[in-house]
């Protein structure tokens, strides 16, 4: 029987009640207000909306403007940012998020989303993953964005860890990548192509094609693509305007 | 006008679900003890989580001994979404709790193969067998799931089905088919969910 084509969707920075762009991590870029631009996307009909608050680790999580963004979408919904414990992640998926993204306390060692996963279930417990180049080697780090740091350097036995703390996806984000135009990496998604795990990988970080999104969608350890200048800027350097690929585009992945 | 009742006991995406309600002409209710239950034709049983987690919040809520009793129900449409379907089975592999067995089979983990697990994303139905929730299915027609482990359940329980790593249930209901759930999410599948929603 035929089979939908993979997942493909917009990752949206939220701060302050607004959404951002940065690129690597820095020099945000005010991109629109987050009401509108969920129910553009949400019209449009994408597979699924993420929603990054990058300023919850230090300010807390905005329970009630999260439950005004729920309200504008009938697609599904993913938030991460500030989560810190069962209750935070019960409250949003009530909200109607139906995934939570962690980062930080899997960066800080805590064990936190095996007690999400087991009480949300693993499929709606995703880590975001960051991984940002050596400065003079071509091994790739974890990326703490809390202090724009390199932690550990990564490597695939990692996944075990990242398999036993619970989660039922992997976001990969390069971070070399992240807002620049310049096209996915192809050294993070030779890296994937390594994963020993079932578990879906998404690949977010640099995308500036369609022919890029079905390079990306052919690549077997690659379950989902995240876009995000892709489809909110016009070009690079140039202003915002939402889009977003359709299916028609996407023939031929 | 069909009265459409969600019971709450503190298990998934109740708000999303609540939200579709609201564009279909029905509107729903939130339910939080099953005396509530008589009031309404059609009881929607959501979740996301764990099978234990949800079981238990049913226990402590005095749901899961009304729904066990099929008799209860017998002049109601029963609905699960997702986990609430899983719910409906014998057993789950993911948990030790003795579900409502509301509808034969277990639950069990999805087998490994080509596609990843858990299965996160959209996916093509083809029906089965003939119900009225489900028959304006067509070939486009696509819905969201998020799930780790899926209904086992006899043929003649199941309405429709996916392909990943082998058909397994999207669909399925009890032999009378006043009892029934689907493994998507239809609150987050956008047009095709709400169709499906505004036809109960």
């Amino acid at each position: 029987m035929k089979k939908f084509r993979k997942r493909l969707y917009p990752t949206l920075l939220l701060e302050d009640k607004t959404f951002v762009k940065s690129q690597k991590f820095r020099n945000n870029r005010y991109v629109g207000n987050p009401l509108n631009t969920v129910q553009i996307f949400n019209q449009i009909g994408v597979d699924e909306i993420a929603i990054l608050d990058i300023k919850a680790f230090k300010n807390g999580i905005n329970f009630s403007y999260l439950s005004q963004i729920a309200r504008e979408a009938f697609v599904p919904l993913a938030y991460g940012g500030g989560i810190t414990s069962v209750e935070d992640a019960v409250k949003v998926v009530s909200l109607g998020f139906e995934k939570i993204i962690l980062c930080s306390s899997f960066l800080d060692g805590e064990s936190v989303s095996k007690d999400i996963a087991n009480t949300i279930g693993s499929s709606s417990c995703a880590l975001c993953l960051n991984l940002k180049k050596g400065f003079f080697s071509s091994d790739y780090y974890l990326y703490d964005h809390r202090n724009n740091k390199r932690l550990a350097k990564f490597n695939t036995e990692l996944l075990k860890t990242i398999e036993d703390f619970g989660f039922g996806e992997i976001i990969v984000q390069s971070v070399d990548c992240e807002g620049t135009w310049s096209g996915y990496s192809k050294e993070v998604v030779r890296l994937i192509e390594q994963f020993n795990t079932d578990l879906p990988i998404v690949y977010l970080g640099g995308v500036n094609s369609c022919d890029e999104i079905k390079e990306l969608m052919e690549v077997k350890k690659i379950s989902a693509v995240s876009l995000s200048s892709f489809v909110l800027f016009q070009r690079k350097d140039q202003g915002v305007v939402l889009s977003f690929p359709s299916d028609k585009e996407l023939v031929g992945s | 006008m069909k009265s459409i009742a969600i019971i709450d006991v503190g298990c998934g995406n109740l708000s999303s679900i609540v939200r579709m309600f609201e564009e279909t002409s029905h509107g729903a209710n939130l339910i939080f003890e099953p005396e509530s239950i008589s009031d309404h034709d059609i009881v929607i049983l959501p979740g996301i989580g764990a099978y234990d987690n949800l079981i238990r919040n049913l226990k402590k809520s005095n749901f899961y001994d009304y729904l066990k009793n099929a008799e209860n129900l017998h002049d109601k449409k029963l609905v699960g979404i997702c986990l609430g379907m899983q719910v409906m089975g014998k057993s789950s592999e993911e948990g030790v709790e003795e579900g409502l067995d509301l509808i034969p089979g277990n639950v069990k983990k999805i087998p490994r193969g080509e596609d990843s697990v858990p299965n996160i994303g959209w996916n093509y139905v083809l029906n089965k067998r003939e119900h009225y929730s489900t028959k304006h299915f067509d070939e486009n027609e696509r819905f969201y799931f998020s799930h780790s482990f899926y209904f086992d359940c006899p043929k003649e329980n199941i309405l429709s089905v996916i392909d990943y790593n082998g058909l397994r249930a999207a669909a399925v209901a009890n032999s009378k088919g006043n009892i029934f759930g689907f493994q998507f999410h239809p609150e987050k599948s956008h047009l095709f969910g709400l169709n499906l929603l505004k036809g109960l």
